[in-house]
């Protein structure tokens, strides 16, 4: 039972809770345990049937992905014996030979990543060494003393903003009008503004379009959701298929935030995003510009929709405006190709044939 | 005078412990005519053909004759004409000179100073271009002093000169011509004791050298900087156990916690084992890669110009083997 690779964090992360006991049945998709990630708790399910032989790695404990952190067991009593250095008193009836034993329990580590490490009080049987030959060298184990002690959270969010704001990036912004979902929206409070402008980038954003030459997921365009925690800023991914209508947009997306809030989100939810979105509307926020994911090649900022004027042949016309700003990475994409994805997510919303719902 | 050469600075260092102490003595091929690079250049005039002599081309012969001065009360300095053909004068050097104090219970002392030539230059060929320390400090009782600047290279000379016990100074050819920044008169009085010095600052790996390819590894120190990759470079400056301590580079691996030992001679059996083993023994839990050593190729010295490139530890090679430390 190794710790699954968790979508965008890259450092596993530290055990929260077991929920199963040394011994307990385990059947396929039990939740085993839950992990702290750097992004979020995420519950760590098991992929075999059997019974949960041995926990090497107690609670409390920082683990990389990849690493061993318990043993599924086809029986109940039945004995695990690698990644144990010597059998100690329980010793089983057949006891691993002690050659064997030595050698399975022996890390590759240099001797400063052992002396950080008994320093630091972290277990080297949990980390996974990014050194020549896999071998754990220190700075490896002061990755995860960090992640253990300051949060990991927050850690990852600097170091992938930092990456963004290296990169060559512009920003586009374009008022549109809203008026005509004025009235459809408040004949469905379940569904909100942000609801519509996710189903506006899911239409405007098709595969091989300039800002997604590549799908990243046949199930939809993946939508990172900027989300204010009491943990801090969170990503969690939406997948969001161009047909989904708006009630299971806003279904979906509730269960996410919901997920991220209590800290339960899924290895499903922690996808690399194809486009950031974040809506400070709510906060009467009128236009700002978002950062960036690494994977992400545009974010889009959506500020507070309000009553506004348009003028037309002379004429001043009240209505309904919205700002939309596109954070766009150079490399990818260049000033027209961000401006037509504007004008896209514009004539969707100004003139498209209207929202897709799932009833009238 | 704002700078000086090596050649120079060895010159003056002669002249000075000669000036001061009438039992200094020199001898060697050519050297009353200045010696193959100048070093002593102009001492027959000043302290004339008695102090200053010519001798047949016989290092043994050369050498046994200057072990027999110093045992007489002379301070003898030998010039051996290539290191290459220290080969020749072993016997006197390992098994008398380094031996007498030892087994004449202090009665008797060597305190004789061979001064000879190491190291590529230009293509001096097979015979005429290794560096053969290692065997040197090998053995208890010879100091070995390699130094790489103009001033310790004087240092070097007045400081041999005052010990009771046989001293290698290894000079590069290369080294001769190399101007540096000359220190001021005080910090050239007593005190001066042959010590690592850290030529650079840097946190992220150490570069322990010595003589000539000291230069190699600032040169790659600043190549490494422009990466990103800062490195310290230390010169060993004295060579063998009576004279070496490791302990200030042993504390700069305990902040780098990386370590390459460069020198010019033969990697295997070379110098850079002695201080990477003495090293680890210092620092081991400070050491977060093994100690890399790079050395010149198992090879004679070719003599195509191109091949002689390619045998010595390049910019490059030192810039890789750090890239490799660090990965």
């Amino acid at each position: 039972m190794r710790i699954p690779r968790l979508g965008l964090s890259e450092a596993g992360g530290r055990i929260l809770a077991w929920h199963k006991r040394e011994g307990d049945p385990v059947e396929v998709g039990d939740v085993l345990l839950e992990l702290e990630t750097d992004k979020a708790s995420v519950e760590v399910t098991a992929a075999t049937a059997g019974y949960l032989g041995r926990i090497a790695a107690p609670e409390g404990a920082v683990v990389e992905s990849g690493a061993v952190v318990a043993w599924i067991t086809a029986s109940p009593d039945e004995q695990v014996h690698a990644g144990r250095p010597s059998p100690g008193p329980e010793a089983p009836a057949v006891s691993p030979s002690p050659h064997q034993g030595a050698t399975s329990g022996w890390v590759r580590a240099s001797p400063y990543a052992r002396r950080r490490a008994a320093e630091l009080g972290i277990a080297l049987a949990g980390v996974t060494g990014s050194g020549p030959g896999g071998r754990v060298v220190a700075r490896d184990v002061e990755r995860l003393a960090r992640g253990s002690t300051a949060g990991r959270w927050r850690e990852a969010v600097a170091r992938r903003l930092q990456a963004t704001v290296e990169a060559p990036e512009f920003w586009v912004t374009r008022t549109m009008e809203v008026a005509r979902w004025i009235a459809p929206l408040a004949q469905h409070p379940q569904v909100t503004w942000t609801d519509l402008f996710l189903q506006a980038l899911a239409v405007s954003l098709p595969a091989g379009s300039p800002l997604r030459p590549q799908p990243r997921s046949p199930s939809g365009l993946q939508v990172g959701l900027a989300v204010a925690t009491d943990q801090g800023l969170l990503l969690p991914v939406l997948a969001l298929p161009s047909d989904l209508p708006l009630e299971a947009i806003a279904e979906r997306r509730k269960a996410l935030l919901a997920r991220a809030r209590r800290g339960q989100l899924q290895d499903g939810d922690l996808g690399e995003p194809e486009l950031v979105f974040s809506n400070l509307g709510m906060f009467g926020v009128d236009r700002f510009m978002a950062l960036r994911d690494p994977s992400a090649p545009v974010a889009v900022a959506v500020g507070r929709v309000g009553e506004g004027v348009r003028v037309e042949g002379g004429a001043i016309r009240a209505t309904w405006l919205v700002e939309v700003t596109a954070t766009v990475d150079h490399r990818v994409a260049d000033g027209a190709e961000a401006a037509r994805f504007l004008q896209q997510v514009a004539r969707y919303l100004e003139q498209g044939e209207g929202a897709r719902w799932s009833q009238g | 005078m704002a700078d000086w050469t090596y050649a120079e600075a060895l010159r003056e260092g002669l002249r000075d412990a000669m000036a001061e102490d009438p039992r200094v003595i020199v001898l060697g091929e050519d050297v009353a005519y200045g010696g193959p690079f100048g070093v002593t250049r102009g001492l027959k005039e000043a302290f004339g053909s008695e102090r200053v002599r010519n001798t047949p081309i016989s290092e043994a012969a050369v050498v046994g004759f200057a072990t027999g001065a110093a045992l007489a009360g002379y301070r003898p300095v030998v010039e051996v004409m290539f290191m290459d053909f220290l080969t020749l004068t072993l016997d006197m050097l390992v098994n008398q000179a380094a031996k007498y104090r030892y087994l004449a219970q202090d009665r008797l002392r060597v305190p004789l100073v061979v001064r000879t030539q190491a190291g590529v230059l230009q293509s001096a060929g097979a015979h005429h271009s290794q560096s053969f320390e290692s065997w040197l400090v090998h053995v208890p009782g010879i100091s070995v002093l390699a130094p790489s600047t103009a001033g310790d290279a004087y240092q070097a000379i007045r400081w041999a000169l005052r010990q009771p016990d046989p001293v290698v100074v290894m000079e590069h050819k290369a080294l001769y011509g190399r101007r540096t920044v000359r220190e001021p008169a005080e910090d050239v009085a007593a005190g001066w004791a042959p010590r690592a010095t850290r030529r650079r600052a840097g946190q992220d790996a150490t570069v322990v050298s010595y003589s000539a390819m000291v230069y190699t590894a600032l040169e790659a120190a600043e190549r490494l900087a422009r990466e990103g990759v800062e490195v310290e470079v230390w010169d060993l400056v004295g060579l063998s156990d009576s004279v070496m301590d490791l302990g200030l580079v042993a504390e700069a691996v305990q902040r780098t916690h990386r370590v390459l030992v460069v020198h010019e001679a033969v990697r295997t059996g070379g110098f850079g084992a002695e201080v990477a083993a003495r090293l680890q023994e210092l620092a081991f839990d400070g050491l977060d890669a093994p100690i890399e050593r790079l050395g010149a190729k198992a090879s004679p010295v070719p003599f195509s110009p191109p091949l002689e490139k390619a045998y010595l530890p390049s910019v490059e090679d030192v810039c890789q083997a750090v890239r490799d430390l660090m990965a």
